[in-house]
């Protein structure tokens, strides 16, 4: 190539190198944005979870009663139980706690320690379809009025994020 | 370039520009990025408040706009900022707050959240939570207030709202609050005074015994617009009227006034349905237990307890419920006292 020629052709190649440049530069931008969009609702929407978590266990529905009220991290089993039951069976119920629980899944595990097994408890459905989820969980513990027993529970919140 | 040919020069000059240009454009990326991470860092710390919010009230409202939650099959609506409680720096809509069966103090549209009872700092000292109050045209009301006038945000905002007033500095002339409260079927006293010193004052306990008067003590907090909300910092302090004080029990700590009828009337609605859930809850709480304590008397009261407040959840519409809750107190109150009396695990009623 003569010099002639590459005189000719360099505002061409000026122009493609700005070009890449400029693309190169957007598509790093536009990354940037939405990883950090997705990072910041992902995170803001986790506190929301545990926020959430956190008032479940003080909720009159779950909470346990009498001296026990004073630990805020205690679910009354057989209150838990009791809820589970009445809203599965009724729609208009669980409409009404919409505002309160949200478009969420939340479920109980009772975890029993000495035999190394859990028992899972649907406490409220009204989560969205959606390809993925994101689960937040927290301990609690949980007491069987019954008998006075005192378990390890996990509190899990599961929400469509997708 | 020092040495060379004009068209070296000319050449290598052009290259110089594109390379400004694109350090330019890099350096214009990179603050834009930057910009866009500072912006996310601020909404960031924006949620962490209102996670923090939210650990103290159940649902913060936002704004003053109508917030509606759409489902399938229904649509709730009730006018945020018409219906509000504080607790703390949080703000909580009614819609939101756990009701609770009542305690010694009464009323139609009671609305009662334990995230009241933690604006101080303490826990709750009742099973379900604290009290408050949606005003109503429905129940008689007498305002006992200092000399600022601090009931008259009450009476402009429900001028149809049975409200009686009496002066803090009367109380102490023999037979004023009795007159005050003669002749009203239920009739809640609100004591809105400015000051500790006045509070102390308000001493409500002379009551008539066969007055069916329930108290609770305000403070007022703030008033914004037409709408006046109140948060007492020492409920405590008043003696409990109408009763013995439940074990658990404290006068109510908090308040919610509609700014309207129809706030008042939605509130009602809403808080209704979610004490008909908790009372269903307990019911079939108490049924299930029933059976399965260790103590025969604790499962009779148990038992007792479960058809009681079956009978109570399966009324039909908003009033006759509530009307069925305020009757059934007295006897919740009792049963509950008498089941955490007994020895042993006995559980409560909820």
């Amino acid at each position: 190539m003569r010099r002639g020629q590459l005189q000719t052709l360099e505002p061409v190649i000026i122009v493609i190198v700005l070009t890449v440049l400029l693309l190169a530069g957007g598509a790093y931008f536009l990354r940037a944005s939405q990883d950090d969009e997705s990072r910041r609702a992902a995170s803001v929407s986790a506190r929301d979870d545990l926020a959430l978590l956190e008032r479940l266990s003080s909720l009159p529905e779950l909470a346990c009663s009498g001296p026990a009220s004073a630990n805020r991290m205690c679910v009354d089993l057989a209150k838990a139980e009791a809820f589970a039951g009445i809203i599965a069976g009724d729609e208009t119920l669980r409409v009404a706690y919409f505002p309160i629980l949200g478009a969420t899944n939340l479920t109980l595990r009772v975890l029993d320690i000495d035999e190394g097994s859990s028992r899972a408890m649907a406490l409220y459905d009204a989560s969205r379809n959606g390809t993925r989820t994101r689960a937040t969980r927290t301990y609690v513990t949980v007491l069987d009025p019954a008998t006075g027993d005192v378990r390890f529970g996990m509190l899990e919140i599961r929400r469509s994020i997708g | 370039m020092p040495a060379g040919r004009a068209g070296q020069t000319e050449t290598s000059f052009q290259w110089v520009f594109v390379l400004i240009a694109g350090i330019a454009l890099l350096l214009l990326f990179l603050m834009l990025v930057r910009g866009v991470s500072r912006t996310g860092e601020e909404q960031a710390t924006a949620g962490d408040l209102r996670a923090a919010a939210s650990l103290m009230a159940s649902l913060a409202w936002e704004g003053s706009s109508v917030r509606n939650v759409t489902l399938p099959e229904a649509r709730v609506a009730c006018r945020a900022g018409a219906l509000t409680l504080e607790a703390g720096t949080a703000t909580v809509g009614v819609d939101s707050a756990p009701i609770y069966l009542p305690p010694t103090v009464g009323g139609r549209a009671r609305i009662v959240t334990r995230d009241l009872a933690l604006g101080d700092g303490t826990p709750a000292p009742f099973p379900f939570g604290g009290v408050a109050y949606a005003l109503d045209a429905r129940t008689a009301y007498l305002i006992v207030e200092d000399q600022r006038g601090l009931g008259d945000s009450l009476i402009r905002d429900l001028p149809d709202a049975n409200i009686a007033r009496v002066q803090v500095d009367d109380l102490d002339r023999p037979g004023a609050l009795a007159g005050a409260v003669q002749g009203t079927p239920r009739t809640i006293v609100l004591v809105i005074v400015g000051t500790d010193a006045d509070l102390a004052r308000a001493n409500i306990s002379g009551l008539p015994a066969t007055a069916d008067v329930r108290g609770v003590a305000l403070q007022p907090r703030s008033e914004r617009g037409g709408v006046a909300t109140f948060f007492a910092r020492d409920a405590g302090r008043l003696a409990p009227v109408g009763g013995a004080p439940y074990a658990h029990d404290r006068i109510g700590v908090g308040m919610v006034i509609a700014a309207d009828r129809d706030a008042a009337w939605c509130a009602t609605d809403v808080a209704a349905e979610r004490a008909r859930a908790i009372v269903a809850i307990a019911a079939v709480r108490a049924g299930e237990l029933s059976p399965e304590v260790a103590d025969p008397a604790c499962g009779a009261l148990l038992g007792q307890a479960a058809d009681l407040l079956d009978a109570v959840a399966s009324r039909a519409g908003t009033g006759a419920f509530l009307d069925a809750l305020v009757g059934a107190e007295p006897d919740i109150i009792a049963l509950q006292g008498n089941l955490l009396t007994r020895p042993g695990d006995c559980p409560g009623v909820a």
